[in-house]
């Protein structure tokens, strides 16, 4: 087909879907002309490169490039719909700035950190890398190296990583960017079921009466669910939608009850619910008798900031001191059932124990929530000073009857809300706590549905396990079983993994500003921009004993504190595969060679993994701080002895050792799946296997028999499939997990059975301290914990005098690096605005759109106010979105933490807004 | 041999009575094509095709900005398949090092 007649048919194709969407009628000949046109595309299905709902799309392509994308009609998720995003899977591969090359800081012909970009070959650029990682693993040892990579690395890449990390490396310092987006949820799961993720699906939201948002803005941040939720709500007149929120947003649109909170205070708004449920006898004591437990745990736990005061600026003394001593507010002190302690300094010595929990008995837990009256709740939780206190009585009381009434069913849906915040372990719980009380959950139509942000949130960063605590499938580093099992699926030496947690993403951060990281690897990911408290870590990047290698599909602030920018292929560039929220697992073939020299980041890894020797890795190595049963102190031992009974010798590479192995190979390439697609890791690679087929595989033989059964790699690429649920046991999908009727793994005649297996043995104690004495086995039940309000650790005072919250908007991603580069999504929302309420900004003699400093005690940046607009915020609080590198509120933002999940509170911490000096002196002349 | 080229579907509404005098103007407008024109909603279909995601948003906004338009949606876009070029690379320079 010719260029010109090719341009012809894409006028009338693009005409033709322009006419559809808007239901106007097309003129034959243009109808004809767009269906020749598009003959010669060749559809295929994919997911959408985004949020964690995992849309379905088709993707339809021509001499390799992409030149269509829509909704596919046959995904039970989005049903042939799209957001503005989606739209978006298209253009954001082809931006005019893709990273093409290798990238090294140079001077005179060498590496040099204080050098300019130069580009260089893979080989140069690999061989610069192995060389460092050997000086920097020799000095350190494997806590010396990190490897941090996010929620959108597809199942195979996060695979790919573990396994160089924990099995060559022997380094636990893996962390996904997903710490700082669902770890609060992750742990929430772990500590009351005994296994992750939830036991729903989005089915329920055509099958519930009452949808509760608790912090989630789901009309921008999910909106094909929200699409649902609102089909139903129009079609269904007794079909009730909350919003609880800190400010008004687009989801607060379509709610029937909005409920605007003051930050923090759904820990106290959930107790009350709790509260309501026994005082109206609402407690459904037949599934609380049979499948739960009471539980609670210590709550001086500090706020997860560094207990030093190494890097520290002056102006973050008074807040970093809160780690080591709190002083108990009067809320706190009714809220934790120490009334005379109010004003108390606490010293928060129970840090290293913020997992602990111990059981107590139902009488405990209803002393316990009995403060949580609806005087003292309403008092401490309105967000807006301009609503009556009667009005958001009668609310929380509307609320209140929801969860009660034993004829409702809900599902209460939560993301970043809850999870970022330092007690966001605690708030999910409580959720269980309600739901579990009331038994609803693990039903149809009855959950408790925490939702996930990234697209492989659930899929790679949690089931796979690439956080510096986990092995894939749920199993830990610090259990001996666990590794033992890893080590024999892995084929390595016994004592190869090592048994010391890693530090966490923020903590990876800490440790390159104090020095005990200098080898860093960024995958997927954008961590100079995402983690708070940035000024602090651009510095330590640019240490020069460091050395940052950034995998980036466009330059970044992380490629630009880079001392390696490496170019990676991204999402249809490669074969992948994705889970979204309700353990939907989607694979998808690669559709497009990526341009230039960009290559896969599994092609990355492998590579990588040629260039060390089981010598450089697997000898006796220095671990500072390991203790752990059959290791000597701070020793891993060498294992390059027994590493010889496997058939291993100290020259074989970690590429024989982890991917290239016999079994691997055995996994051919070509392959009929592939149905004429290519495979460019197999190209570069330049041997005749299918590294990610045989990776998945290889990952799902952890997780089956289980209960995290994945199918077959050949399943998820059938023409009629969309997607499965795990566990999928005899290639049979699970809505409800823990379900006898729908779960297989729920033990016959349970009715309910949490099979969950991790820390289901409990000692017993009161509310505030555990009692000596045996441990209690609770297995098949979950726990009912209660978790009290507690404030956090900045709040605002006379000088930082407002709260900021920070998060997304509907038309960007994560750090703005694709969607800044679509056009419409550009034009749409091309800058972060500083959203206030209109008196807050006349108090600061601000007007709209006045440029405006925004300063926290730990650093400023610039932006315009928007006192109108999709947002509404109520006095004394303001949001900013973080897409926008030009205005890096991260430099802003407070680094403190989850202590349980360590996660990062992005939604909390006090900050000053003043005029700029150039706006003052325009408004002066 | 083709230049690389950008089309959008874009529905443009415009005030009842000017949709001929309008639908003119936008046909005239570079790369801009009417196909199918509804006067009892006063809706256009129109594709536009440019050489750059830039232009695109130029003529975006000249269509947006006449006489005569309330406003533009952008439906849909297709890029053809012709290679882009090789791509710019443009990074920060490094930041002060620190020893």
């Amino acid at each position: 087909m010719s260029g010109c007649s090719r341009r012809e048919f894409l006028r009338a194709s693009a005409a033709a879907v322009t006419a559809a969407a808007a239901g106007l009628p097309l003129p034959v000949k243009l109808s004809a002309l767009a269906r020749a046109g598009q003959e010669a595309w060749r559809w295929d299905k994919g997911v959408c490169r985004f949020c964690g709902t995992g849309c379905g799309i088709q993707i339809a392509t021509l001499d390799n490039r992409v030149v269509g994308v829509k909704g596919d009609p046959d995904s039970p998720v989005n049903r042939g719909l799209l957001c503005v995003k989606g739209y978006a899977n298209a253009q954001i591969l082809y931006g005019a700035d893709r990273l093409t090359t290798p990238l090294l800081r140079m001077k005179d012909g060498k590496f040099d950190k204080q050098g300019e970009f130069t580009p260089v070959s893979w080989q140069r650029a690999l061989d610069e890398m192995a060389a460092q990682f050997k000086r920097v693993y020799k000095e350190l040892g494997p806590t010396g190296v990190a490897v941090m990579g996010s929620g959108q690395y597809t199942i195979q890449e996060g695979y790919a990583a573990s396994k160089l990390v924990k099995a060559g490396w022997r380094s636990n310092n893996l962390e996904p960017n997903a710490r700082h987006c669902m770890a609060s949820a992750a742990a929430g799961f772990m500590q009351t079921f005994g296994i992750d993720e939830p036991a729903g699906c989005y089915d329920d939201i055509e099958l519930t009466d009452t949808v509760v948002s608790w912090g989630a803005n789901m009309a921008e941040m999910h909106p094909m669910l929200w699409a649902r939720v609102t089909a139903k709500r129009l079609a269904s007149p007794d079909y009730r939608i909350f919003h609880l929120t800190t400010f008004t947003t687009p989801t607060s649109a379509l709610a029937d009850v909005e409920i605007v909170f003051r930050p923090q205070t759904d820990l106290a708004i959930w107790n009350y619910l709790a509260r309501e449920v026994i005082a109206r006898d609402a407690v459904d004591r037949a599934f609380v008798d049979r499948h739960c437990v009471f539980a609670t745990g210590y709550t001086d736990i500090g706020f997860g900031l560094r207990d030093d005061d190494l890097g520290m600026f002056p102006s973050e003394k008074d807040t970093r001191a809160e780690q080591r001593v709190h002083t108990l507010t009067r809320e706190e002190a009714i809220a934790q059932g120490r009334g005379g302690d109010a004003g108390r300094a606490m010293p928060q010595d129970r840090r290293a124990q913020a997992n602990d929990h111990w059981l107590i008995t139902f009488d405990d837990f209803r002393k316990a929530v009995e403060p949580y009256t609806l005087d003292f709740v309403a008092a401490l939780a309105k967000g807006r000073d301009d609503e009556p206190l009667e009005e958001f009585k009668a609310k929380l009381v509307q609320l209140a009857d929801v969860y009660a009434d034993r004829a409702k069913k809900v599902v209460s849906f939560w993301t970043m809300g809850f999870n970022q915040s330092t007690r966001g372990t605690w708030v999910n719980e409580q959720a269980y706590m309600v739901h579990l009380l009331t038994g609803k959950y693990a039903a149809p139509g009855s959950s408790a549905f925490s939702l996930t942000g990234q697209p492989s949130a659930c899929g790679t960063a949690r089931e796979v396990g690439t956080f510096s605590h986990r092995l894939p499938a749920d199993l830990s580093v610090d259990n001996p079983e666990h590794r033992a099992q890893a080590e024999k699926i892995w084929r390595l030496p016994e004592g190869t993994i090592n048994p010391k947690v890693g530090s966490h993403i923020t903590q990876m951060m800490r440790d390159l500003e104090d020095g005990r990281i200098k080898w860093l690897w960024v995958q997927v990911t954008n961590p100079f921009q995402s983690t708070a408290n940035a000024n602090h870590w651009v510095e330590a990047a640019r240490r020069l004993d460091a050395f940052i290698v950034v995998s980036d599909v466009y330059p970044g602030i992380s490629t630009s504190v880079a001392d390696l920018v490496l170019p990676s292929a991204m999402i249809f560039e490669k074969w992948g595969g994705f889970g979204n929220s309700e353990r939907r697992t989607q694979l998808w073939r690669q559709q497009v060679p990526a341009p230039g020299d960009a290559r896969s980041d599994v092609w990355q890894m492998l590579e990588f993994s040629k260039r060390l020797t089981l010598r450089d890795v697997w000898g006796e190595q220095r671990v500072a701080g390991l203790a752990a049963p059959g290791f000597q102190d701070g020793r891993l031992p060498n294992v390059l002895g027994k590493a010889k009974a496997l058939g291993y010798k100290p020259d074989t590479t970690l590429y024989e050792v982890l991917y290239g192995t016999p079994a691997n190979r055995k996994v051919a390439w070509p392959d009929p799946v592939a149905k004429g697609h290519a495979n460019d890791t197999v190209t570069h690679l330049g041997e005749p296997w299918f590294p990610e087929k045989a990776l998945f595989e290889e990952y799902a033989s952890f997780g089956r028999g289980h209960a995290h059964d994945l199918a077959p790699f050949d399943m998820y690429l059938a023409d009629d499939v969309r997607g499965l649920r795990w566990p999928v046991v005899n290639g049979r999908e699970t809505r409800w997990r823990f379900n006898e009727e729908h779960d297989p793994y729920a033990k016959a005649g349970s009715g309910i059975d949490f099979y969950g297996p991790a820390m289901k043995s409990l000692p017993r104690g009161d509310q505030h301290a555990p009692q000596p004495g045996a441990p209690v086995s609770l297995a098949g039940k979950a726990k009912i914990f209660f978790r009290p309000y507690a404030a956090p650790p900045e709040v605002p005072d006379a000088n930082y005098d407002l709260w900021l919250s920070t998060g997304r908007v509907l038309e960007h991603w994560h750090s703005g690096t694709m969607t800044r580069r679509v056009p419409e999504l550009h034009r749409a929302v091309p800058h972060a605005q500083l959203f206030m309420h209109p008196e807050d900004a006349k108090a600061r003699g601000l007007a709209r759109h006045e440029l405006a400093w925004i300063e926290s005690r730990r650093g400023r940046v610039r932006l315009r106010v928007e006192t109108e607009g999709r947002y509404r915020m109520p006095r004394g609080l303001v949001y900013v979105p973080w897409f926008d590198e030009g205005v890096f509120i991260n430099k802003v933002t407070l680094d403190a933490t989850c202590p349980i999940s360590k996660q990062t509170d992005f939604k909390k911490c006090a900050v000053k807004v003043t005029k700029t000096a150039a706006e003052a002196t325009a408004a002066g002349g | 041999m083709s230049i690389p080229a950008h089309v959008a579907g874009l529905l443009v509404v415009v005030q009842p009575g000017s949709l001929e005098e309008t639908a003119n103007r936008i046909g005239e407008s570079p790369g801009a094509e009417v196909h199918v024109r509804e006067p009892e909603t006063g809706r256009l279909v129109v594709t536009l095709e440019t050489h750059s995601l830039r232009e695109q948003e130029a003529g975006f906004k000249a269509i947006a900005n006449m006489p005569g338009v309330r406003s533009v949606d952008l439906v849909c876009h297709y890029v053809d398949p012709v290679d882009a070029g090789p791509a710019r690379v443009v990074l920060a320079p490094p930041l002060e090092a620190r020893s």
